[in-house]
């Protein structure tokens, strides 16, 4: 019998080497391109700044976008975690009961088929101008899919490993918590990657259709005063924040999920 | 519930009029038809026939994951629900149906953690009860223990559903094709493994396969099941001295039990 080595990682150093370069190239074309085209023709500041241009409206302030991007991060993240909640008990009722599932699954494809921006002026109406409206926008933007992947992921389960706890008389219970919970995590971590994004869209549509603070009061007083490098440089925060999310997410998954085949991540 | 106050090394199984019919009416298929056998105590009994004889119905009948339409089971003095309940059952399925986020010796040690209520940790005065590392060490999965599964070939991790059946020390053993899956090579080893395994646990096996070799190689007797409806159609016994050593299959004596079985399957697919 050969003794267990485990997997070695060769040239760790010069794979990621190999896996940062070509991103960050394709990055230096995609914005030095642009850069380019905005100084070599006469387009007006006014219609497309420059990249160079949008970086500085940030480093300025750092303050005044830091403050309106935690406003918009935090309804956003509120959202998510509601919707988390609400969907894994969703889930759990769906994958243990045929009776909840037809009760329950049309529900779910109907908030599943509204677009869900359409709800963004009736809900700033009924909740007024704070924080209500945007996370329950971000709530519902990103409910189907935990819901779906969730429900997916509980009843995934392997039909010949629950027969070996069977086997042995294991309750639904110990059933449900030693091989459904850990079966669906893989799920609901996919989910959730979708799903940071997501929530930051439901709250910046909100706030566009009123607020007082945050990313998306930020853009509509930039649009109404025609301050086109500030509104760019309010996506670029956007598009930071989601970076940062979706990263903060991959790296706990890994870290959850480190027992996963690697391939076999839904 | 009071634990029992030894560990059985082995119990007999009996099978009384066992029937088991799926789906409705006329569509429906008789899985099994009147099914009667004796399991003795520490007897290996494989049960071969082709596809669709309802080999594995009747190993899911005598764990007590299925219920007979008719006919009585008997494990030892329990019925099949009860034994199941008393963790007398060692399972080792067709694929090897380990957790991928434990480890080795976390899936060994799965079965220990669950249905607590049920004495699980049966009273075992003279020691029986092998310890984990005690496990992996037989199966030859020591320097293994902290792996998880994925990093494991086919054929470990089948050794490691075989540890994880063997860690209850239970007094009866059913394995479904549990080397089905495996390359021809692996197979050979882990036949003889099981041999190992079973000959120094004493435990009684109910043996689901359809490889004839197979079969000789395991049995003390080999029983032939016939399709449509499932029903016995010969029982061989298995007369080849133990231990089994590797090369008892280029032996005559064990062709000619070979031709038999092969016979009888013949005649019970006409």
């Amino acid at each position: 019998m050969e003794p267990y080595v485990p997997p070695s990682e060769p040239g760790r150093g010069r794979r990621a080497f190999s896996a940062v370069l070509p991103p960050t190239l394709a990055f230096a074309v995609l914005f030095g391109g642009w850069e380019l085209f905005v100084r070599a023709s006469d387009i007006s500041h006014l219609v497309l700044p420059a990249p160079s241009a949008i970086g500085r409206e940030i480093w300025d302030e750092p303050g005044y976008w830091w403050s309106h991007a935690m406003v918009t991060g935090s309804e956003a993240l509120l959202g998510l975690l509601i919707a988390l909640v609400v969907a894994i008990v969703l889930a759990i009722l769906i994958a243990h009961s045929t009776v909840m599932d037809r009760a329950l699954t049309p529900v779910v494809t109907m908030v599943q088929v509204t677009p869900v921006i359409a709800l963004a002026t009736p809900l700033v109406i009924w909740l007024g101008f704070g924080l209500a409206p945007k996370v329950v926008m971000a709530a519902l933007i990103t409910f189907v899919p935990l819901v779906v992947n969730a429900a997916m992921g509980l009843r995934s389960i392997d039909a010949t490993t629950e027969e070996v706890l069977r086997s042995v008389a294991a309750s639904p219970s110990e059933i449900f918590w030693k091989l459904r919970v850990p079966q669906a995590l893989p799920y609901l971590f996919s989910a959730l990657r979708v799903c940071v994004g997501l929530a930051l869209i439901g709250a910046l549509v909100a706030e566009w259709f009123g607020s007082t603070e945050g990313l998306g009061r930020v853009m509509t007083q930039a649009r109404n005063s025609l301050a086109i490098t500030k509104l760019w440089a309010a996506v670029a925060v956007l598009m930071a924040m989601g970076i940062v999310a979706t990263t903060l997410v991959r790296l706990v998954e890994r870290r959850v999920l480190r027992w996963h085949a690697p391939g076999r991540r839904p | 519930m009071t634990a029992p106050a030894s560990l059985p090394v082995a119990e007999g199984i009996r099978l009384s009029g066992v029937s088991k019919r799926f789906g409705r009416h006329q569509q429906g298929i008789q899985a099994l038809s009147d099914i009667t056998l004796d399991v003795a105590e520490g007897e290996l009994v494989t049960l071969i026939g082709p596809s669709g004889c309802g080999k594995t119905t009747l190993l899911r009948i005598i764990g007590g994951l299925l219920d007979p339409d008719t006919g009585t089971v008997r494990v030892g003095t329990l019925s099949p629900d009860a034994a199941r309940r008393e963790k007398h059952f060692g399972f080792v399925p067709q694929a090897p149906a380990l957790l991928p986020w434990r480890t080795v010796i976390d899936n060994v040690t799965l079965l220990d953690e669950v249905n607590k209520r049920r004495g699980r940790r049966r009273a075992d005065p003279a020691g029986n009860r092998p310890t984990p590392a005690e496990l992996l060490e037989q199966t030859g999965l020591s320097e293994f223990g902290h792996a998880h599964p994925h990093e494991l070939s086919g054929g470990m991790q089948q050794r490691v559903a075989l540890a994880r059946a063997m860690a209850l020390c239970a007094p009866i053993l059913l394995m479904d094709e549990p080397f089905a899956a495996l390359d021809e090579i692996t197979r050979g080893e882990m036949r003889h493994l099981l041999l190992d395994v079973w000959a120094s646990s004493g435990a009684t096996c109910v043996f689901v396969t359809h490889s004839i070799d197979e079969a000789v190689l395991l049995s003390d007797r080999v029983v032939v099941l016939a399709p449509r409806p499932g029903r016995i159609a010969a029982v061989e016994p298995i007369d080849l001295p133990r231990p089994r050593p590797p090369g008892i299959e280029d032996q005559p004596e064990f062709h000619e039990h070979v031709r038999r079985i092969r016979q009888a399957l013949h005649g019970s697919a006409r």
